[in-house]
This record gives structure tokens, sequence and C-alpha cells, in this order.
């Protein structure tokens, strides 16, 4: 009785832990939906408002939720504490990289951008956002696909991997 | 010759806007009386003060000796820029396209190096090779001896301001709005952003309790907006200078309102010899010179041209 009540936990946690490993695929794929999301915003307040970069990351820290909302209020902070706009974006993404759950090419293409961001006039910056976004997008298919297919194999992996380690403990 | 009453000035704000060398090194210059600070790229760092002109020493304070002065970096003016557009040089476009960036405190930095035409038109500047901080400052009584000719027991009066580079114009206007503003409706037309130091909608200076500012507007359009939404009975405006304006001002004058408005002359006979510009002189009721006398503002020329004519 205890070694079947100790196979099922065992089951459960292998599930359980191949959810959670799934779960960076979508994570990656709703962060990067935001970022586009954010990135479209800031295109507009540029083109059309000419706001200044730190009034649009505050505006972004109002706008978004989560983790990306957390991110841009984390920027806002910076920013208001005398760290360049550009600077200070970068910064943040470095260091929640993995909570965002970015891969190494989502973090060049973002580095490209904040390199740019804030040092030209404004055809230049909504040319450079635009790219930007461009990118992303292609990156969010993949991040899709990626999700329906490494995802699901993640997931069965770590099911019968705890069912084939039950079977070797019996 | 009247002389204004002894000045009061804060310590200007720009330091944040330096690059972190400079303002490093800055530490300790007295600033009582700098006027401007030069960064010219690979030259010597160049304050200037209202009677000499010292350079910036490399480990720090004021130097008179050019071979102890520090020299200017391109990442110094690199990063005077990112920081005076508050690192979205794409929001000042238009400022930079008229050679200068306003901070938000109302001070001026003049801007050179190498113009990108956009067809008739400065596109943007690239290549900076050198910043000009100017740094504005708000006199509480600057324009006490020009009151008596704005506002005379017979009425008030339409003053026009003349004055070379340097010798305070902005201040004494800025303070006579002030003055001004206590009692009318005043529209500042800021055409800089140097007169009211208006940022976020909020005026960097006292502008007085009736004062409306219409900001980063050109003179001749401003002038004609506040005709027709504001009904002032004082407009004020900085640096007159084109055509344009002239007819601005008799418009304004036509319509009722008493003007107060600066201009770059040396004198009254220099307004005159200002092509296009010198029918100014018969528009105002007063036109008033202002100088530098051992280091103090005067007024060196008084000239009613009503009262000539």
């Amino acid at each position: 009785m205890r070694k079947i009540i100790g196979g099922f936990v065992i089951i459960l946690v292998g599930a359980y832990m191949g959810f959670k490993m799934s779960q960076k695929y979508k994570k990656r794929e709703e962060n990067l939906n935001y970022m586009i999301e954010a990135l479209t915003i800031m295109q507009t307040r540029i083109g059309f408002c000419a706001d200044r970069l730190g009034e649009i990351f505050i505006t972004l820290s109002h706008a978004l939720r989560g983790e990306m909302g957390a991110l841009f209020t984390e920027v806002s902070e910076k920013i208001k504490r005398g760290n360049l706009p550009a600077d200070a974006f970068w910064e943040t993404l470095t260091v929640r990289e993995h909570t965002l759950c970015f891969t190494e090419r989502d973090m060049s293409i973002m580095e490209e951008l904040c390199k740019q961001l804030g040092k030209n006039d404004c055809s230049h910056e909504i040319c450079q956002i635009r790219k930007t976004i461009e990118e992303l997008s292609q990156n969010k298919q993949e991040a899709q696909a990626a999700m329906a297919k490494e995802g699901k194999l993640t997931k069965s992996f770590c099911f019968l991997s705890s069912i084939l380690l039950v079977i070797l403990l019996m | 010759m009247l002389i204004v009453a002894s000045e009061h000035i804060a310590l200007p704000s720009l330091f944040r806007y330096l690059s972190h060398n400079l303002s490093r090194i800055l530490v300790g210059v007295p600033m009582d009386s700098l006027e401007e600070i030069r960064i010219r790229l690979s030259k010597p760092v160049v304050l200037h003060y209202t009677q000499k002109i010292m350079f910036l020493d490399k480990d720090g304070g004021m130097t008179g000796d050019k071979g102890r002065a520090y020299i200017a970096q391109k990442s110094d003016l690199t990063e005077c820029v990112e920081k005076l557009s508050h690192g979205s040089v794409y929001a000042y476009q238009n400022e930079i396209q008229n050679g200068y960036i306003t901070t938000q405190e109302g001070d001026r930095v003049g801007i050179s190096g190498h113009i990108v035409m956009d067809g008739d038109s400065v596109g943007t500047i690239r290549e900076i090779a050198s910043l000009n901080f100017r740094f504005s400052r708000e006199i509480i009584g600057a324009a006490d001896m020009l009151m008596p000719y704005i506002l005379p027991p017979d009425g008030p009066k339409s003053v026009l301001l003349l004055s070379p580079p340097q010798c305070g114009k902005t201040t004494m206007l800025r303070d006579a709005a002030r003055q001004i503003a206590m009692h009318h409706k005043t529209v500042i037309i800021d055409e800089r952003c140097e007169l009211a130091g208006v940022s976020g909608g909020i005026c960097h200076y006292d502008l007085g309790l009736h004062s409306e500012v219409l900001s980063g507007c050109p003179k001749d359009i401003g002038m004609m907006m506040a005709l027709r939404s504001l009904s002032p009975q004082f407009m004020v405006t900085d640096e007159l200078g084109r055509t344009e304006d002239v007819e601005a001002v008799r418009q304004a004058l036509n319509c009722g309102v008493t003007i107060l408005a600066s201009m770059h002359a040396t004198n009254i006979s220099d307004l005159k010899r200002k092509r296009g510009l010198e029918d100014l002189y018969g528009l105002f009721d007063v036109v008033a010179c202002l100088g530098l006398l051992n280091g103090k503002r005067v007024l060196t020329q008084v000239e009613k041209p009503c009262e000539k004519s």
C-alpha cells in the first residue's frame, strides 16, 4: 500500500513538474505579446504626442499588468532616480530576462532597440520600434509553435519519466 | 541713468544636465556671477562670468591657465545632450532644429554642429561640436526701473526693451511680466520657452496671478491666438526679430492691447537701421535701451516716439 501511494506521489510530482516546465513556453509567448503591445503604445506616443520616454514608461507601467507591468514600473522608478530611459529599460530587462522567459534571440532584438532608443529623431525612432515589433512578432509565432510542440513534449516526457522511475523503484 | 536693485540669484540648476566628468570637476566653482558655460569639443571648457572669463580646471575649480584647463571630450557632449533631452532626443526635435534645447527650468542650451538640411529648413544637428549652457535668472525687482514707463499714472504704455545679448533683457522682461500680471490680464508668448520656463504646464518662474503662457509658439501666431481667445490687456514677448512679428505687434496694438517686448539692438539708432524692423520704433510708446555699466544693469537710453512725433 505504501509503495502504491509513493508511486502515485512520484507520478503526480513528475506530471506537475512537466506542467510547470511547459509553462515557460506559454509565458514567453504571453510576455512577447505584452512587449509588442507596449512597443505599439510607445510608437504611438512618440509619433503623435512626442512624449518623452520617461513619461511613456510611466504610462506603460499603468497600462500593462503582471510581470510586464512590474518591469515598466521598475524602469519608471529607475528613471525617477536619474537613470537615462534606454539604459534603465535595458538594465531592467537583463535582470528580469529569466522571469520573462525571454530567449537570447528576444534579448538581442531588445538590445538593438535599447541602443537606439531616444537617440534619434521621431521618424527614425518609429522605424526602429516598428522593426523591433516585426522581429518580436516572428519570435512570438515561433514561441506559439514551440508551445504547441515542445510544451506537450515536456509534459509527456516528465510524466513518462516519473512512471519509469516508479517502475524501476518497484 | 537708473541702476537695478542688487541681484539675488539662485544657484543654477543646470548641473544635472552636465556629464558626470563635468559636474564632478565643476564642484567648487563659484556660481554667483556665472553666466555661461561653453563646452567645445577638444577645447578647454570656458566659464563666462559677468566681468571675467575663466577655464574649468581639470582637477576641479576654475583657472586662468589654459594649460591646466579641462578639455571637453566627445562623451561629455553626448552625455550632456542625452541628459538635456531626458534620453528622448526626438521630443526636442523642434528645439534642436532651432539650435537649442530649453531645460525645464527655462535655461537655454545652444547647440552647434553639422546641420542636416531637410528641404529648405534645418532637419537636425548631428556631430554636435559645442554646447553653450546659459543660466537664466529670476531677479525679483529687476524691472523696477522699467515699471514707471510701463504703468505710468496716465495709463499703460507699450514698451520695447532693446539690449545687446547678455545684458539681462529676458530677466528684466520676466520680472516686468510678473509685476504687470499682478493686476492685469497678461499673455506671455514664450517662443523659446525661456521666459516662463514652462514644464508640464507649470511655470518655473513667478509670472504673476493673472498671466497665461503660450509656450513654444511663434510670436506672430501666438499674438493672434491670444487676441482671439484670451482677451489680454497686456502681451509680453521676447526677442522680436522677424518682419512677421512687426505686423503681429501692429495688429495687437490696433486691438487695444498693450505690449511689452524685447529685441536685440545696441541702441535706438541700431533699431532704426534694422531692415524690416525699423517700423517697431514708431509702434511703441516707449523704447528703452538696457546696458551694462560697471557690471550693473542700467537703462542707457529712453525715448518716447509718440511724444517726439
